[in-house]
């Protein structure tokens, strides 16, 4: 555990000593002033769009993490912590990690605009529980975000536009999934790999409290889809060597 | 278990349908040290990325000796937008060093390989030779079971190429296995105990006699003066004078380099460019 936590405190110096993490961070600020610069709001409702911003940003953000280190300081790291399975959990681990940050600002930002505002941008009064529920759920569907964004690593696809391409075409694929399965009854044979980003909106909207079951099959999708993901590029990473 | 630290059984490589390495078998033992020598894109770097587990083989077994720590310095090292300091620190800690182990062993390094004013600087910020001192500095933070070396001198000054051949030598003495990947036969000669030629995606054992060398030394200098004239005793010692303008490009054997440079250093020479040859 110490080798991943060492290796997590190295990614974190790397990264936010270079400059990658900043136009991901400007397109959320940016994001978030645009969904509260209208009051009264629904809380569900805003922090139901907020994580699919949340989901996006982080896709970006792991495009970006992607080309942070290159091929020989993945070798030293790999050799340094002698392990290969170490060096990937702990990237996991670190996305994951960036998944808290983005969630954490995502979900408080609001709270203390309610506050300057006068309790004035929610059409009622937020409770712990609203954001402690979207905590979470910024923080899994933030996650799962960061693992599709980060899937297409260099050594599974050599061709980096053409990953980005495809990157950015299963982030909208995956929002505009419940459209082509209502409009396509086949394409739900495909669409089930897709991440579950419009099943938890689904779950969520027309809802004026955090729903307890909307909740806990929303964070079970995307923990469960977001581990499967890691799991399957830990495989390929370790079937396609240097 | 095996008794060696890496055993390749014969294995083989192919890279884009290239078969880089056919049925290769070798076995790494402890004290070894083994330059593989070969044109480029012969598969020396390959091979020793298999011998660090970081490549995996088409065919063929690879077996690796329990808690098998493995050191590498590649040949192009990572310019990270961090300071040598905090990489180095970090590095040591991921290997399992406390704070304070990595700091001691790490000046000491520094001290070694004279670096200690360039601590703070950025790595982006450094040149190709000083940043392969940090690339081998952070390789010799623990001792290895395997230092894996891929053209480790590429870029280095004279003095920390001397104080580089010492500390791998020490290893090698410690029982380290060190395996090289090498074009510079004065490196192979001052380390090396087994030179192995790849060929055609084939291992073949070379005689170290074949490696004997005479070492030389490229100068390049300005004149800062009007005198261009050079000292008989230069023009005696040099293998090869090039002389234009201002411009001298002088080539001596690497015992008489010092001399040479002083000379011309008090003929108002200014050295601008060192590299070796051997021969």
């Amino acid at each position: 555990m110490r080798t991943i936590k060492e290796l997590i405190k190295y990614y974190f110096l790397v990264y936010f000593k270079s400059t990658k993490f900043v136009m991901p961070f400007v397109a959320m600020l940016i994001f978030l002033y645009s969904i509260y610069s209208t009051f009264p709001i629904g809380i569900v409702e805003s922090y139901t769009v907020s994580l699919v911003i949340a989901f996006l940003i982080m896709i970006w953000v792991g495009l970006t993490y992607n080309s942070l280190l290159d091929q020989v300081s993945e070798q030293l790291l790999i050799l340094k912590a002698q392990s290969m399975l170490k060096y990937y959990i702990s990237k996991t681990f670190f996305l994951f990690i960036l998944a808290i940050i983005v969630g954490t600002i995502m979900t408080m930002f609001p709270v203390i605009q309610n506050i300057i505002n006068g309790f004035r941008i929610y059409n009622r009064n937020i409770t712990v529980i609203d954001i402690f529920a979207s905590l979470i759920l910024h923080y899994f569907s933030g996650f799962v975000g960061g693992t599709v964004g980060s899937f297409l690593h260099q050594r599974i696809m050599r061709d980096r536009r053409l990953a980005i391409i495809i990157t950015f075409g299963i982030a909208i694929l995956a929002l505009a999934k419940k459209s082509l399965n209502d409009t396509y009854a086949v394409s739900k044979f495909i669409t089930w790999v897709l991440p579950p980003i419009a099943d938890v909106m689904e779950k969520l909207s027309d809802n004026i409290y955090f729903a307890p079951k909307a909740v806990v099959s929303s964070l079970i999708y995307l923990l469960i889809y977001g581990s499967l993901l890691s799991t399957f590029q830990i495989f390929l990473l370790n079937k396609n060597k240097f | 278990m095996i008794q060696s630290l890496v055993e390749l059984d014969n294995i083989s490589k192919s890279l884009n349908s290239n078969n880089i390495l056919k049925n290769i078998s070798i076995s790494i033992e402890r004290g070894d040290s083994i330059a593989f020598i070969g044109h480029n894109g012969a598969g020396k770097s390959t091979l020793l990325r298999i011998l660090g587990g970081l490549t995996g083989v088409t065919s063929g077994v690879v077996r690796y000796a329990d808690n098998l720590k493995v050191g590498y310095i590649p040949e192009h090292f990572p310019k990270a937008n961090i300071t040598v300091q905090q990489f180095i620190q970090h590095m040591g800690r991921i290997e399992g060093m406390e704070k304070s182990e990595v700091y001691d062993k790490s000046q000491l390094l520094f001290q070694k390989f004279y670096m200690e004013n360039m601590q703070s600087t950025l790595m982006k910020n450094l040149s190709k030779g000083t940043l392969q001192k940090v690339a081998v500095i952070q390789a010799l933070l623990r001792k290895p079971s395997l230092l894996l070396l891929d053209e480790p001198l590429s870029g280095q000054d004279m003095a920390s190429q001397e104080v580089f051949v010492e500390a791998v030598n020490q290893l090698i003495r410690d029982g380290v296995a060190v395996v090289m990947s090498c074009h510079e036969k004065f490196l192979i000669h001052r380390i090396s105990n087994k030179i192995i030629e790849i060929s055609d995606g084939n291992l073949f054992l070379r005689s170290i006699d074949d490696f004997s060398l005479e070492e030389y030394v490229v100068l390049k200098f300005i004149a800062k003066g009007n005198h261009l004239q050079l000292a008989q005793k230069i023009e005696q010692s040099a293998q090869v004078i090039e002389q234009q303008d201002k411009s001298l490009k002088i080539k001596v054997s690497r015992n008489n380099s010092k001399d040479v440079i002083i000379e011309l250093l008090k003929d108002n020479w200014e050295l601008r460019e060192i590299s070796h040859e051997n021969h």
